[in-house]
């Protein structure tokens, strides 16, 4: 097992958001966290990530307990986040964005921004641009970027297609795919679009009011009914 | 014509001095959200160190503008460390009162050991100048302009091209986004209050053989480094350039128009235009603080 959470509780102030959390991802697994607005999803990540410090629980990461480890070990140890509102350096460069990726990893940033050219050619072009001049799923590809930067063994994307055209999602969609093939990495991918969730991922975790409420294999839950209905409705 | 000239390349000394002087006031600014009210004593301090060594031991102010830097970015470091971390995240309104707190025991310990007598670093070539066409140029006003000029650069190039200088800025953007890709804004925050510091000190060096001073002159140069501050907008060098190059325009010409005594002045109209019309500098806030 890569990464094992079990019961983390987790909040702001005095405020519990998650309770009693517990989610698991294999090696090479993607993952998928969906579930209405305000229900935890953000605040899970900002965890694992070490942005915010958890009440109680575990998360075991390769094999090590790294819930009181800062975030700069735990991108050390090769997790990543692409984060809820991106976070990018607006006034830095493309590239000098991509660069601070690498920050735990500066003997290979040649190397790094090579691969993640590869994966994102659009960057390229623009990697003398401001981060702050690039469209919204540009600045989605650099987010992404910048934490495969540290060359990561778990990567983490918060809200993968908010806001963004479907032409740019499903782009995304297939750079994911590849960057799964060629890496091996494991992913956990939050996703409102529940059908596109359930279609990158292998696993799901359904969040609610900061629990989980329904996990499984993604294809089994793409023809549950209870899925269907609440969250494919249209369909 | 010729007078115009002689006061626009004044200006450009002048101004590129202030530039670099008020350089560590805007990165502390900009990158941990502090106004350091104690900022212009430490300039001050600066000169006072540079006088000793002179004065005691013959040594050159721009020989011991190092000495002068490292003991400045050393006290950043430790002030840093011991007080303005424990109050900036609480409140910051806590941040100004403990810098105006540091402002008056500097100024006074100043006092006590060298009284408030103006005191001045007689360089020999304090008073040398030579005639360059139209020109006459103070030779010391040249030299603290080719030095400001070198050391902004240098500050430049740390902040552009080492990864030390690239976290700084990185934190100044989104120190959110700094603590995911795993920069530690603390250890950031001790750097960036040495390199201010020692800025600070380093140009008060510089200012020593600029023109006399007393332990009180602290507030004067805070507020020069404030005006230098909003004019450019915060943290960047460029930014401190233009802030800088505007207060030298400001002062040589109402200096040379209205008198001597109008200088200050001036620049307190100035501050007080700029924080009604025109709050985020000239260049407008396009790079720091706006996240
Ligand atoms: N920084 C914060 N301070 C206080 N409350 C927060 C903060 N961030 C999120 N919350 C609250 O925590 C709950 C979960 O939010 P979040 O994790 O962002 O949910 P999601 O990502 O699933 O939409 C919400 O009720 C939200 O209002
Ligand atoms: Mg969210």
């Amino acid at each position: 097992m890569l990464l094992e959470v079990s019961d983390l509780n987790a909040g702001y102030g005095d405020v519990q958001v998650l309770k009693s959390v517990s989610v698991n991802v294999r090696e090479g697994e993607v993952v998928a966290i969906f579930g209405s607005n305000g229900s935890g999803k953000s605040t899970f990540l900002k965890v694992l990530a070490g942005l915010l410090k958890p009440w109680g629980g575990t998360i075991r990461f390769r094999g090590r307990n790294v819930e009181d480890l800062p975030p700069e070990e735990r991108v050390r140890m090769g997790m990543a986040l692409a984060a809820e509102g991106r976070r990018l350096f607006l006034g830095m460069s493309v590239e000098e964005n991509l660069m601070m990726g690498s920050w735990t990893d500066r003997g290979r940033v040649k190397e790094n921004l090579e691969r993640v050219y590869t994966y994102f050619p659009e960057l390229y072009e623009k990697r003398k641009d401001l981060a702050g001049d690039l469209s919204g799923g540009q600045q989605q590809m650099l987010s992404i970027g910048r934490a495969l930067m540290s060359n990561p063994v778990l990567l983490m994307i918060d809200e993968l297609s908010l806001g963004l055209a479907p032409a740019v999602v499903s782009r995304l969609a297939e750079i994911l795919l590849r960057i799964r093939e060629e890496e091996g990495i494991s992913m956990i991918v939050v996703e409102q679009e529940v059908s596109l969730a359930l279609e990158i991922s292998d696993r799901a975790y359904v969040f609610d009011l900061g629990e989980v409420v329904d996990e499984g294999r993604s294809e089994d839950l793409l023809r549950r009914d209870s899925i269907k209905k609440t969250y494919l409705s249209v369909l | 014509m010729d007078i115009l000239l002689q006061l626009a390349v004044e200006s450009l000394l002048l101004g590129t001095f202030y530039a670099f002087m008020s350089l560590g006031f805007s990165l502390t600014w900009g990158v941990l959200n502090i106004i350091n009210l104690a900022y212009g004593s430490y300039i001050i301090l600066g000169a006072y160190i540079s006088y000793t060594l002179y004065t005691y031991a013959g040594i050159d102010p721009i020989l011991s503008l190092p000495l002068s830097f490292l003991i400045g970015f050393f006290k950043g470091i430790l002030v840093q460390r011991l007080l303005i971390d424990r109050v900036m995240t609480l409140e910051p309104f806590m941040v100004l009162i403990l810098t105006f707190g540091l402002d008056i025991v500097i100024a006074n310990a100043l006092n006590l050991i060298f009284r408030a007598d103006i005191r001045s670093i007689d360089v020999p070539y304090a008073e040398r100048s030579f005639l360059l066409g139209p020109l006459i140029i103070t030779e010391v006003k040249l030299l603290v302009f080719a030095l400001s000029l070198v050391l902004t650069a240098l500050v430049y190039i740390l902040l552009q091209k080492t990864w030390t200088g690239r976290s700084i800025r990185a934190v100044a953007l989104d120190r959110e986004g700094a603590r995911l890709v795993g920069i530690d804004p603390s250890r950031v925050f001790l750097i960036t209050s040495g390199l201010g510091t020692g800025i600070a000190l380093a140009s008060g060096n510089l200012y020593g053989v600029l023109q006399g001073f007393t332990p009180f002159d602290g507030g004067m140069l805070t507020v020069k480094a404030f005006l230098v501050s909003i004019v450019g907008g915060l943290g960047r060098v460029e930014s401190a350039l233009a802030g800088g190059l505007f207060l030298g325009v400001l002062e040589v010409f109402t200096g040379f128009y209205l008198g001597e005594g109008w200088k200050f002045f001036a620049s307190l109209i100035a501050m007080f235009l700029f924080l009604l019309l025109r709050p985020r500098g000239l260049m407008g806030g396009k790079y720091y603080g706006e996240t």
